[in-house]
């Protein structure tokens, strides 16, 4: 007896190019789909890490070991803090618990896990003074170890919530960091502090009564004309490189100083656990780009874009192009006769210079700019449904030769009949490859169009990254050349295209029987 | 005589001419294929009647045209006593099941891709004739009719898991199902092995004393024709030249078409006479047929009138008609 | 006095094949003498064309000549080199393949054709041969003008004659035919056969006719080989072959065909279907279709043996 035909179910688990192709599309698919789950950055967030951080484990690699990940070096509760009070002042102390609003936590990328509901109050009684004086009312200290090169920027702050200011002319904070050597930074140097918004924040300037407020500050913020002129700045040297270019224990020191007036002076402010914050050099799986924005997020967001526009484009235009294709090849007739015609038509447009004229058009206009991608899709399908309906059309023509066709003719099938049943089965094989070999052609299309015209919308796409990174490739020269930023979207939409051809043609095989090995 | 159940008279199917579109456009002359061009038949209740011809003579034509899947151009076809060829095809339907065709080629006529029980039930399915116990009851007796037994050992195969013979049977049942009248077989055989056409043969043959079903057998092969069926006629380029009883038609030919064609027939015995050649050339094209008779370019016998006049189909003797200007 | 031209000594020849080795050419033996016209039928798939092939040694990468030798004229060329084959195929043995009058090239005249074989083997010059082309057309009956008609403008039967004036080109002592007049219609077919017989006659060339017709063999041929599953099932002068046949396959064959002088009579079949010669019935590979198969036939396979002299056949029977 001959072996029983295979379903083609079976035939294509069997066929290991095509189950190649189709985990590599269900790996993307995944990727797309969770999202969400599997990034820890909104794709546009900046400064998640520091500008140009590489992947974190190309560390292990001699260029790139000792780069320092995103660190929080203060991680002890203030009260456990080296808490030296005044002694010319009537100070007391005391421990509370409360709620910082998240609003803050945020701003000042004190990460939710360091805060610490305990906070510290001082009351402070000040002497009257006939010129205004600054006593510190507290002098608070830690010390952390720091074993990575020296970083580029860090944050650094404390949350405060003013209870009582009476007869007081002003209270602020001084920060201060101690490195390995003994030498002190007064971390408020507003030459080097470039970006902080002035010297220090004082309570007449931000702060305000009974309301948790932050004392945050920053190095030079390293934005993108700083960063373009790679790691030193337009001669302002780097902070991080200068303050932190030592291994070994630093002392970081907080002090609370306050301004007496002409009365006598009450002051009661509670303070929070204050934080010091080293920007990664080294960042997650695919470090980040020129504003310190996740790479990896961005990728994996890009995947849905490119998984999107590819098989919603490659659907649209294959049923579109299949559908038409079906009844041009079986009623011949005017009908049929026009829409090849029309085939013929849109062959001849010539494909990506249409693509951009209209994207040009597209995002001229703010509204539709916005749905940018929908329209690209039917662009897509518009322009790429005549070769399905070509294809299909030839099929439909040849298999209505077969004796079968003519034999259900004889036993009285109607036309649809014969569509159904004995036409679309014949073709579906022909068309679920032509919907795989289709969607690589929009995949890399679409890369292209976003390579062109990368500002359209905030949407990451694989196209926007290797369009960014060749728009700041010069600044790239410092980093590397910024390799991580490129080669991931870059490979994936090699894959991902090559995947689908894979699957297509595995299809082919299995659906067209002139391929079929004996 | 018995009753006719099939006949045609004056029955003409033209194929206009596909050309480029310029020489349509610089030419007014229409150009068809005259594949069928008047030709009158009778099939007779429960009998075979058999329709002989070379390639490209128009027989097959004749048959689609005669159950409907090519629209004549001209002529009407009576379905006892019915004319259908001018029904339009949703009229057509409830003469589908009546009239059935068996195809050629066993190995395109049947979809690859059903069971031979989906292959032989899909005419009831189509018309919805039959509950769904009843189909498998009809589907029973059709195949056990055309001899694939056990029946349903055969139901959950495939086309290509059964042999070519079987498979043509298989194309004969789903016919049988319908409980068809009148069945046009296109050379249902040409394809097999000569040691198994017989197999199929005697089937048509067996559903034709059983039933009573009427056959128009289309071949090129006299030989089988003549041990087949009741009556031959022959066919030469678009036209009857002669019909008679096959023992007849075989043993006392009158057309000069039909004698070369029996001379030229080699016999399975070294010490029967050698094939000769009674006729010049080959069939010419059905474009520009011949003027008059459209065999008198290649009739030894050929003479002026041959040229000039087209031969009708006249009774010559009791049964046996011929077309031509010799009788 | 008659000479061996051919002569097949236990020629086997099977097909590889993701399922197993075909055995399209099993343990083959025959001679034939100068002169003869030798017709081989068997049925479709039964592996004729393969042994016409093999004969000639124009095989597909998968085939593989596993024994027996095959001598042209007394020259072993079973192991020749494909160089030293090209000239034995021209001026020994010839062929004529299955279709070839459809294997004409329809942008080149028929002459040219003919001309382009006989160049290529160096035989002659092109002058001198325009001047043979024309002779082998007007060997096989189309006028010699015709010589720069190009193929669409020949009828189906005169193609044929023009793909067997190509096979004769080269006086070679054999002509293997494959299905010569497989797609002719009978007036053309009769044609092609009396063509034959005249060649044969006036060359005195030896033929081997491979067919599906046993009628056509009948006709032509004085000596047959009826093939089966790869195997020669009998083998004979025609005339003993066709009077008398022996093996019960001939004469289920032979009962089936339609003979158009015979009474009307319901046609006899032989019941089941040739073998799939990858895996092939175990003893005689015709005894599942055999009426008179008995137990050894289950499990011996026959011999061919000459049981009348001239008159060989593979059967248990006798």
């Amino acid at each position: 007896m001959p072996k029983r035909k295979q379903s083609s179910l079976k035939t294509l688990l069997k066929n290991k190019i095509g189950m190649t192709g189709l985990g590599i599309i269900i790996f993307f698919s995944l990727l797309a789909i969770f999202a969400p789950y599997i990034t820890w950055n909104d794709p546009n967030t900046t400064f998640v890490a520091n500008p140009w951080a590489v992947p974190e484990w190309a560390t292990v690699f001699p260029p790139y070991q000792g780069l320092p990940p995103n660190l929080e070096l203060t991680s002890s509760n203030i009260a456990t803090w080296n808490n030296q009070i005044a002694s010319h002042s009537l100070v007391t102390t005391s421990i509370g618990t409360d709620q910082i609003p998240n609003s803050l936590v945020s701003i000042s990328r004190y990460s939710s896990d360091q805060v610490s509901d305990k906070y510290l109050e001082i009351n402070a009684s000040l002497p009257a003074t006939i010129f205004p004086q600054s006593v510190v009312i507290l002098n608070s200290s830690t010390t952390f170890n720091y074993n990575y090169k020296p970083p580029y920027n860090f944050y650094f702050g404390v949350f405060v919530f003013p209870v009582k200011v009476v007869n007081v002319t002003d209270f602020y904070f001084q920060f201060m960091l101690k490195n390995p050597s003994g030498k002190v930074y007064k971390l408020t140097n507003y030459l080097i502090m470039a970006t902080s918004p002035q010297e220090t924040i004082s309570y007449n300037n931000g702060l305000s009564l009974n309301k948790w407020d932050a004392v945050a500050l920053n190095t030079i913020l390293p934005d993108v004309n700083v960063a373009a002129l790679g790691p030193s700045g337009a001669g302002i040297p780097n902070t991080g490189l200068i303050y932190l270019n030592e291994t070994g224990q630093y002392t970081f020191t907080l002090q609370l100083v306050a301004v007496t007036s002409f009365n006598p002076g009450f002051l009661s402010v509670k303070i929070s656990n204050p934080y010091f914050f080293v920007l990664g050099r080294a960042y997650g799986l695919m470090g980040t780009d020129f504003e310190g924005k996740d790479l990896w997020s961005q990728f994996v967001y890009g995947s849905r874009i490119s998984m999107e526009v590819g098989i919603l484009a490659g659907v649209l235009s294959v049923l579109l192009g299949a559908f038409l294709g079906l009844f041009a090849g079986f009623f011949e007739g005017i009908l049929s006769e026009v829409t090849m015609r029309i085939t013929d038509i849109i062959l001849v447009i010539p494909f990506l210079p249409l693509a951009i004229v209209f994207v040009t058009v597209i995002t001229q206009n703010g509204f539709l700019a916005q749905s940018i991608y929908f329209w690209i899709i039917i662009l897509f399908a518009v322009l790429s449904w005549p070769g399905v309906t070509r294809v299909i059309r030839s099929q439909v023509l040849s298999l209505k030769q077969r004796g079968y066709i003519e034999a259900a003719r004889v036993l009285g099938a109607r036309n649809m009949y014969i569509l159904r049943r004995h036409l679309l089965p014949n073709v579906m094989g022909l068309v679920y490859a032509n919907l795989a070999l289709s969607v690589p052609g929009f995949i890399l299309t679409e890369a292209a169009l976003d390579f062109l015209f990368p500002g359209v919308s905030e949407t990451p796409t694989w196209g926007r990254m290797l369009s960014m990174a060749y728009e700041h490739a010069a600044s790239a020269t410092y980093y590397g050349y910024g390799w991580w930023w490129f080669i991931f979207p870059g490979i994936a939409i090699v894959i991902l295209s090559l995947s689908f051809v894979m699957l297509g043609y595995a299809l082919d095989e299995i659906f067209n029987p002139r391929l079929r090995g004996r | 005589m018995s009753e006719t159940i099939v006949s045609c008279k004056g029955l003409k199917k033209y194929f206009p001419l596909r050309r480029g579109f310029l020489s349509t456009l610089f030419s007014r002359e229409n150009l068809y294929v005259r594949a069928v061009d008047g030709v009158d038949l009778e099939v007779r209740k429960n009998e075979i009647m058999g329709l002989i011809g070379e390639s490209g003579c128009g027989k097959t034509t004749l048959g689609k045209t005669i159950v409907r899947l090519l629209d004549p151009t001209e002529g009407s076809i009576l379905f006892k006593g019915e004319d259908i060829s001018k029904l339009p095809q949703n009229k057509l339907i409830k003469y589908r099941t009546k009239i059935q065709f068996i195809f050629q080629d066993p190995y395109e006529s049947v979809n690859p891709r059903y069971t031979i029980f989906d292959i032989v039930s899909e005419g009831l399915r189509i018309n919805k004739l039959a509950s769904k116990e009843d189909i498998e009851n009809r589907v029973y007796t059709a195949l056990k009719d055309v001899r694939l037994e056990p029946p349903e050992s055969f139901y959950d195969l495939y086309p290509h898991e059964v042999s070519g013979g079987q498979r043509q049977r298989v194309a004969i049942a789903r016919a049988l199902v319908l409980n068809p009248e009148f069945i046009v077989a296109d050379e249902p055989v040409s394809m097999l092995d000569v040691s198994i056409r017989a197999e199929v043969l005697n089937v048509m043959l067996d559903l034709k004393d059983k039933y009573g079903i009427s056959f128009l057998f289309i071949s090129h092969d006299l030989a089988t024709a003549k041990h087949i069926c009741d009556r031959i006629a022959v066919m030469y380029l678009g036209k009857i030249v002669e019909i008679a009883s096959s023992e007849e038609l075989v043993d006392k030919p009158l057309h000069p078409y039909t004698q070369a064609l029996i001379a030229a027939i080699p016999v399975p015995d070294p010490r029967a006479p050698k094939v000769t050649v009674k006729a010049k050339g080959e069939i010419p094209s059905a474009i520009n047929p011949p003027k008059g008779c459209r065999f008198h370019p290649r009739c030894p016998f050929a003479f002026e009138r041959c040229r000039i006049e087209e031969p009708q189909l006249r009774e010559i003797e009791p049964g046996h008609f011929v077309a031509c200007h010799l009788y | 006095m008659s000479t061996r031209i051919l002569d097949v000594e236990n020629l086997r020849m099977y097909y590889k094949t993701k399922e197993g080795y075909v055995k399209a050419v099993d343990n083959v033996s025959f001679k034939i003498e100068k002169g003869d016209f030798l017709g081989i039928a068997g049925e479709s798939a039964s592996g004729k064309t393969s042994l016409a092939m093999t004969i000639l040694k124009l095989l597909p990468p998968n085939a593989e000549i596993k024994s027996g030798r095959i001598l042209i004229d007394g020259i072993d060329i079973t192991n020749m080199k494909e160089s030293e084959l090209r000239d034995i195929r021209w001026t020994k043995i010839s062929l004529v393949p299955q279709g070839s009058m459809n294997a004409l090239n329809p942008v080149f005249t028929i002459g040219g054709q003919i001309v382009e074989g006989i160049v290529e083997h160096k035989i002659m010059s092109k002058k001198d041969a325009w001047k043979r082309a024309e002779e082998l057309l007007e060997l096989v009956g189309i006028d010699k003008a015709r010589v720069k008609s190009y193929p669409h403008e020949l009828s189906g039967g005169m193609k044929q004659r023009v793909a067997i004036a190509m096979a004769l080109s080269n006086n070679p002592d054999v002509v293997l035919l494959d299905e010569p007049t497989t797609a002719l219609d009978v007036i053309v077919q009769a044609n092609i056969m009396n063509l034959l017989r005249d060649l044969q006659a006036k060359l005195k060339m030896t033929m081997i006719l491979i067919t599906h017709d046993l009628s056509i063999i009948a006709d032509l041929c004085n000596k047959v080989i009826i093939y089966y599953a790869g195997k020669i099932a009998e083998m004979g002068d025609s005339l003993s072959v066709y009077t008398k046949p022996l093996h019960p396959y001939t004469q289920g064959l032979l009962a089936s065909f339609p003979n158009i002088r015979a009474k009307r009579q319901k046609l006899s079949y032989i019941p089941g279907t040739p073998p799939n010669l990858v895996n092939p019935p175990k003893g005689c590979r015709f005894h599942p279709r055999c009426p008179f198969a008995f137990e050894r036939c289950r499990i011996e396979e026959p011999q061919l043996r000459e049981i009348e002299p001239g008159h060989f056949v593979a059967c248990h029977l006798y």
